[in-house]
């Protein structure tokens, strides 16, 4: 987090989503350059989650070292997005105690909402590709590595695999658990934490943050079926790639959140399943691959039968 | 089993909806009997109205899981009314709904044949309903391939647990992390029938799968005493090593390779055992019982 162009963007206050890279961070890893390094970001966005930063940092260092192990170049990106809970000096503190060459860290001055902050990612990173870590869950660094050589083997705009889900201590659910396919318009079991292709996702206006598509809680669903819309390449690779922390207090938990999340559901489906008969539909939207195995969707016809 | 004129005739009918695993069986079932000389026909459910009549009337017909057959309509199955013999091909645990559902209305069966490692007999609990037992020894040519086999170990992939996700399951696959480590192939989509297109794995990429990985791990959907001999026979033809954990239910005297108490007791023997070793145990088990064959026409003798 020693690097200077961050500090100096964290001085600046940097924050307005809508501001220019290239006019605001000219020194900031990525800024201005359409071609990136083959390698990867990983991306944290956080919003008051001080208390689970340690715990996601050190699993996205130890995944970032575990790439550098296997030959792909990478680093952490921290945005904080204008925290109340002190998570700014927190991470201000780690920069001066620790000095870590490969953490920057971005603190924005006004709050934008979790589809600018992974946008600002999309834009400031240095790599081809961008992992995106939400600040309260972890990654395991084999996954990390096997995902990535996934996404380069593929090609594919979007790599996720199993996240099991750990709720007070025990491992409770699983997620991200299955190739990609139309049930997807039905309901979402991909979750955000996942490798995006940075240059294809900007190429198709990111995240949305669009008021008027109203997508404040299920941005990263929307941007997922945005993807298949555009005919963008879905990879499911059969490993376990982290743990996603089940909290008591999330965003959904609360009733008038939840009220606006239904609404939004509906305009998800206006737009990608009107008819609403779109999950039967036996198209397939994506694969599923292991770099150590090859593509696993294929070899039905068996025994003559 | 008995034949009006010239060569005995067996029918094979599989399930034409639902789960991929019964036309496998069927399959091999049909493989094994066209070696014995037998004139043997494999017909999903859904074709069996097109089979010619005389040649279905006296028949031996092994329907492989009546149940699965029956979503193909309710009355799919009614021309082997007029064969001889009706036998209900089954590879479940005895105790399970899955069992026991395949003897509740339908056309009527004269035995049950249990296709697995394990007689069930003194478990079976339908004292009308004959059981017969076929243990699920590999076909010739799997015979030869696992005696030409020199698999080498560590793989690319230290465990593989494939299955439909519950959350007992999920736990599972933490405990096999913990232990055995990071390296895996782990596929637990939810809960449907496994057949094309519906986004699970083919009988083809799973043995891809395994021909990367070391142990290939299960676990029963259920707490009563079984072995899935598919699994084993999935593992061993792929070079992987099969490795049931199980709370203890399988007797030790049913002769079973390798089934363990608990996800550690695996861990424990990978480290103090080669994978070449192991995998030979399993190979021997494999190849000293004879083979499908030889089961079958024993079988058939008896019907």
């Amino acid at each position: 987090m020693s690097r200077v162009e961050a500090a100096a963007a964290i001085d600046r206050g940097i924050g307005s989503p809508e501001s220019s890279p290239a006019s605001n961070e000219k020194g900031f890893p990525g800024s201005g350059s359409n071609r990136k390094a083959t390698g990867l970001t990983i991306a944290i966005p956080n919003w008051n989650h001080r208390g689970f930063l340690p715990r996601s940092i050190r699993s996205a260092r130890a995944a970032i070292a575990s790439m550098r192990e296997a030959g792909f170049p990478g680093e952490v990106l921290v945005i904080d997005d204008a925290s109340r809970d002190g998570s700014g000096s927190f991470l201000r503190s780690l920069d001066g105690m620790y000095g870590w060459d490969d953490v920057s860290v971005l603190l924005q001055a006004e709050n934008g909402g979790l589809a600018a902050v992974r946008n600002r990612a999309l834009e400031l990173t240095r790599f081809s590709h961008v992992l995106f870590l939400d600040a309260d869950n972890e990654v395991l660094p084999s996954g990390v590595v096997t995902l990535f050589r996934a996404a380069i083997d593929t090609g594919a705009a979007y790599c996720y695999g199993n996240l099991l889900d750990v709720c007070e201590g025990e491992v409770v659910g699983i997620r991200s658990n299955e190739g990609p396919t139309l049930r997807l318009t039905a309901t979402n079991y991909i979750d955000a934490l996942a490798l995006v292709d940075g240059q294809r996702a900007l190429a198709i206006g990111g995240y949305s943050v669009d008021p008027r598509s109203a997508m404040a809680y299920w941005e990263d669903w929307e941007f997922v079926l945005h993807l298949i819309a555009e005919e963008s390449e879905l990879v499911f690779v059969p490993t376990i790639v982290g743990n996603y922390y089940v909290l008591p207090l999330s965003m959904l938990t609360d009733s008038k959140n939840a009220e606006h999340a239904e609404r939004d559901l509906r305009t998800i489906r206006r737009i990608y399943a009107q008819t609403g008969t779109r999950e039967w539909d036996p198209e397939r939207i994506g694969r599923v691959y292991h770099p150590d195995i090859g593509y696993l969707d294929e070899g039905w016809l068996i025994d003559g039968a | 089993m008995s034949a009006e004129s010239g060569r005995s005739r067996l029918l094979v009918v599989y399930p034409s909806r639902g789960n991929r695993f019964y036309v496998h069986l069927a399959a091999r079932l049909y493989q094994a009997a066209s070696v014995l000389d037998i004139d043997t026909k494999l017909v999903s459910a859904a074709d069996l109205d097109e089979c010619d009549t005389s040649w279905i009337r006296g028949v031996t017909a092994f329907v492989v899981n009546p149940v699965e057959c029956a979503l193909s309509g309710r009355t799919v199955l009614s021309p082997l009314r007029k064969s001889g013999f009706r036998a209900a091909v089954l590879a479940e645990c005895v105790e399970t709904n899955w069992y026991r559902d395949q003897f509740v209305g339908g056309i009527g069966y004269e035995a049950v044949i249990d296709v697995g490692f394990v007689d069930q007999a003194s478990r079976h609990q339908f004292p009308n309903m004959p059981y017969r037992f076929l243990f699920n020894a590999p076909l010739p040519l799997e015979c030869d391939q696992i005696a030409s086999m020199k698999p080498r170990y560590p793989r690319s992939l230290t465990w593989a647990l494939v299955a439909t996700q519950t959350t007992e399951r999920v736990r599972f696959s933490h405990e096999l992390l913990s232990a055995l480590g990071p390296e895996c192939f782990l596929f637990l989509p939810d809960v449907r029938p496994v057949r094309p297109g519906a986004g699970m794995l083919s009988p083809a990429a799973l043995k891809r799968a395994l021909e990367k990985t070391k142990f290939y791990v299960w676990r029963s959907h259920h707490n009563y005493p079984y072995y899935e001999s598919f699994r084993f026979l999935d593992a061993v033809l792929a070079g992987s090593i099969p490795c049931k954990i199980d709370g203890g239910a399988i007797a030790d005297s049913a002769g079973l390779p390798h089934t363990y108490h608990s996800v550690q007791a695996l861990a424990d023997e990978a480290n103090e055992r080669t994978g070449e070793d192991l995998f030979e145990e399993h190979r021997e088990f494999a190849l000293d019982r004879g083979t499908l064959v030889d089961h079958l026409r024993e079988l058939l003798a008896d019907v």
